[in-house]
């Protein structure tokens, strides 16, 4: 072979390698053999107690669910007028709660809460303030949130959280402070993420600074820790936001996706016990979101080798416009279950390609992910192909279900949302609007009852205190964190089944909630 | 042409002071400019960001704008230099300023290995092997074997505990306090210091003889070859000198976020070099820092426009401000077709002109007793 024709094939090689690196998915098959000592699940619910409460093994949980169930049902709220009773009298809960017990910022500057819930101000820069971003007739809240690149889509939940605000604001605000919202577009890019915090602390000085995404909120987190500025409520399931001894002044809000991927391996232990150990394949998208799913299940996996013979997951591009060689790929290999861990437009790809390679619910078990719950924008316009498909919901309504249609919070969120021009059968808005925009007005209303006013330690300890009836998430999902005790507001899921006919999620038996059961992650390196 | 204000003969002692009187305004205005900001620290940030894109875009220049070929994959480069510094910083223990060396040797091996498809294929075809470069980068560095992730920090990001902090006494020297925030002020002086010297390097490079063999190759390649120039040392070599920029750019760049993650070295990055090479001016070392300067602070006043239309407002808040860029760009090329490098020259050569100096001259100059010749205007 003469020289130039060897170094034509090196090149020629050396480019293939490289679009092949960047095409190919995760063919690693030794996910289920390693035998690797695997931490603590970051975060996750203990996946036994989890199988108890699927189960029905677990009376005592399944006691308290029910319970819970029948105290909701005593209460249950037929409209908005209802609703706001409820929640003005769990508000006053919590209030009371803390006045009680005594919790708050002492003479020595120091902030107490339950289960040894501490802050010292005394470590918060010589120039801050407890009230900044208060103004005489405004809470100033900055925000980041990608409006641009490959997850533009996510900034709608922006415009749904303002459309609540502006209720909010239309009805009183907060004791008279009417609540702005000023959203910055980082492109989901993590170095942004810090331009634009840091862009907000030294200029617009809000009150607390909200982040969307695993990277960018991790990026910024230990700065807003250092600075003493609340960031609550951050727009992602990473594990890393319960942590109230290492991070106090940092909250999540959903179902941590270690936590579902967990759910998975339950539902598969308990439902499919006659095919143990089962080979499962994953749609993985190849960004911090669906890695941290692939992550859980592996994880689940590997400590599970009874109930889960081998886990592969397949990675694609969250750019690509297909997922079909993806597709293609995990159908040659005929799975016991596939599992959608992607988001966004591939989630409805994946149903399509799914039905397309031949993977029917009629011979294999097909997951969707929580966060393509929105039946509308996922299942619908794949029509039949969608029939059978499994999820674990994340305990919540969504706003585009027709189910929920006449439930008086749906129906008044898509009545406002749509008043204020936004499309409603975007799933995003209801997003913005019910599961981050409500309880950080909920977390804001007990703050300023609380003595000294609406404060920025007031307002954490109201997070993280909270305890209340989401009225985005099912019957008998707890919305609940209690200091250092319990870190996470949402543990619980329902598992449901789709329709195609009704373009509904059906639930299949009883809502699992473990509330209180995930241990705090102080995030490293390691992980949790 | 009769207008010009003033008219120095090349070499001339008015031109010699003219050129001390212009880069010492231009010096005074650099170590000034963090201190005219006050204490709008994410300013300096900003321009901190600007002046490690236009060391990459210097880089890419060296390829594009003086060899001819063609490179896109420095997105890359940046992730790898701003890696290497991370990792060596946060799991080794190194100095930041011993990650320089070796990120940029790393870098420069890269390029070299990425130069040699340079030798056989042009044109779109080695362009498409850079972009699969830039493009797999971002998946490579999330790869969770052979410690690749942890390295990297894999989806999460690699943070960096020890920040860049300046010692005492150059605080008190460029006049700022103990506080986390003023820091960036000390980092914008390290920065623009390693900006100066990369574009001193790369000015005598392309003065040299390398740099005319390199600028003979975009010329005139088979002319280049018939004139005894290496073509594939000098091919390869380009390449190399020019990735080893990408990573100081990303050594930098993890100097000064103290953070690097997979997300901020996409292709769109390497958009964002190509959009700055183009608009600053292709094959000039300034048009490097203007065209950073443009894609970071004209991106920025986009996000907070507003053009009220009558029946609606144009919100450059919102997924809107990308295409009010575009249109930017779109005028800035109508209006400035070799880029502002070409504008800046045109607006200069209409107050100043500058005669060169004639070939007996030239050969004079290398006395020691020559003196400039008179003001002409």
């Amino acid at each position: 072979m003469s020289k130039q024709r060897l170094l034509r094939l090196l090149s020629l090689l050396f480019a293939f390698s490289l679009v092949a690196a960047a095409c190919g998915g995760s063919d690693s098959d030794g996910a289920s053999t390693e035998t690797e000592t695997e931490e603590e699940g970051g975060g996750a619910i203990d996946d036994e107690a989890v199988d108890d409460a699927l189960s029905g093994t677990d009376d005592e949980e399944t006691d308290v669910t029910v319970e819970e169930e029948e105290e909701d049902a005593m209460v249950a709220p037929t409209n908005m007028e209802e609703l706001e009773a409820l929640w003005a009298e769990k508000r006053q809960a919590v209030i009371d709660r803390i006045t009680e017990e005594g919790f708050g910022m002492g003479d020595d500057g120091i902030v107490t809460g339950a289960g040894g819930f501490t802050i010292d101000t005394n470590n918060c820069p010589a120039d801050w303030s407890d009230t900044e971003g208060i103004t005489a007739d405004t809470i100033q809240v900055g925000q980041t949130i990608a409006q641009s690149g490959n997850l533009a889509a996510y900034g709608n939940i922006a415009a749904g959280q303002r459309s609540y605000f502006d209720y909010v604001n239309e009805n009183g605000g907060i004791n008279g402070l009417s609540i702005e919202l000023n959203s910055k577009d980082d492109a989901y890019v993590a170095t942004q993420t810090i331009e634009l915090v840091d862009e907000l602390l030294q200029s617009d000085k809000p009150f607390v600074i909200w982040t969307l995404g695993s990277p960018n909120g991790l990026a910024v987190y230990d700065t807003l820790h250092d600075k003493c500025v609340p960031h609550p409520l951050s727009m992602t399931g990473h594990p890393a936001w319960g942590d109230p001894e290492g991070h106090p002044w940092t909250t999540g809000d959903q179902m941590s996706y270690a936590t579902e991927a967990i759910l998975w391996g339950a539902w598969i232990k308990n439902n499919m016990a006659d095919q143990l150990p089962v080979t499962v394949a994953g749609l993985v998208m190849d960004n911090d979101f669906g890695l941290a799913y692939e992550d859980g299940m592996k994880k689940y996996s590997d400590a599970n080798p009874d109930v889960i013979e081998s886990f592969t997951p397949v990675r694609h591009d969250p750019a690509a416009p297909t997922v079909t060689n993806e597709i293609t790929t995990i159908a040659a290999q005929q799975p016991d279950v596939f599992i959608s861990m992607t988001a966004g437009n591939p989630c409805l790809l994946a149903v399509e390609e799914a039905a397309r390679s031949g993977m029917s619910p009629d011979s294999m078990v097909l997951f969707q992910s929580s966060v393509c719950k929105d039946p509308s924008a996922f299942m619908a316009p794949a029509g039949d192909a969608g029939n059978g498909w499994y999820i674990v919901g994340g305990g919540l309504k969504v706003s585009t279900d027709p189910q929920y249609a006449d439930d008086p919070w749906v129906s008044f969120m898509n009545e406002r949302m749509a008043a204020d021009g936004l499309d409603i059968t975007n799933g995003n808005y209801g997003t913005g609007f019910s599961l981050y925009a409500w309880p950080f007005v909920e977390a804001l209303r007990i703050a300023s009852e609380l003595e000294g006013g609406l404060t920025r330690t007031n307002f954490i300890l109201a997070q993280r205190h909270l305890d209340t009836i989401h009225p985005g998430t099912l019957d008998g999902i707890s919305f609940a964190m209690n200091g250092n005790d319990d870190a996470y507001y949402i543990e619980g899921s329902d598992i449901a089944i789709y329709d195609g006919a009704s373009t509904s999620w059906i639930q299949e038996g009883e809502v699992v909630d473990l509330n209180g059961s995930s241990p705090n992650c102080g995030w490293g390196p390691e992980g949790c | 042409m009769n207008n010009v204000l003033f008219t120095f003969k090349q070499g001339s002692k008015q031109h010699r002071t003219y050129l001390f009187i212009t880069w010492g305004l231009f010096l005074l205005f650099a170590i000034a400019l963090p201190h005219l900001l006050g204490d709008r620290y994410f300013m300096i940030s900003r321009l901190n960001r600007a002046l490690f894109m236009a060391i990459a875009i210097l880089g890419i220049n060296l390829v594009i704008g003086y060899s001819g070929l063609i490179a896109l994959g420095h997105s890359a480069f940046i992730g790898i230099g701003a890696f290497t510094t991370a990792s060596l910083v946060q799991d080794e223990g190194w100095d930041y300023w011993m990650t320089i060396p070796a990120s940029m040797g790393l870098c420069f091996v890269v390029g070299l290995l990425l130069g040699v498809p340079a030798l056989r294929i042009k044109g779109l075809y080695l362009a498409l092997v850079t972009v699969a470069f830039a493009s797999v980068f971002p998946s490579l560095a999330k790869i969770d074997k052979w410690g690749i992730a942890e390295r990297t920090g894999g989806v999460n990001g690699k943070k960096i505990d020890e920040k860049v902090f300046a010692p005492e006494w150059i605080q008190n020297l460029i006049g700022i306090g103990n506080l986390p925030d003023e820091q960036v002020v000390y980092r914008y002086y390290i920065v623009a210091t390693l900006t100066g010297l990369s574009f001193l390097m790369v000015r005598n490079l392309v003065k040299s003889r390398s740099g005319r063999a390199i600028i003979a190759i975009r010329d005139n390649e088979i002319g280049a070859a018939v004139s005894g120039v290496n073509l594939p040392l000098y091919k390869v070599l380009t390449f190399g000198v020019s990735a080893s920029l990408g990573g100081l750019a990303g050594v930098m760049w993890s100097m000064d976020r103290a953070f690097a993650a997979e997300q901020d070295f996409t292709f769109v990055l390497a958009v964002d070099l190509l959009v700055g090479l183009v608009i600053g001016g292709v094959a000039t070392l300034q048009g490097g820092l203007f065209g950073a300067l443009v894609v970071v602070f004209v991106r920025e006043f986009t996000k907070g426009l507003q053009i009220p239309l009558g029946f609606t407002t144009i919100d450059g808040g919102g997924p809107l401000s990308q295409a009010i860029f575009g249109v930017i760009l779109i005028m800035v090329t109508f209006f400035a077709p070799g880029g502002l490098a070409s504008l800046t020259r045109m607006l200069k050569a209409r107050f100043v002109r500058v005669l060169p100096q004639p070939p007996d001259e030239v050969l004079a100059a290398s006395s020691p007793a020559m003196e400039g010749g008179p003001a002409l205007a």
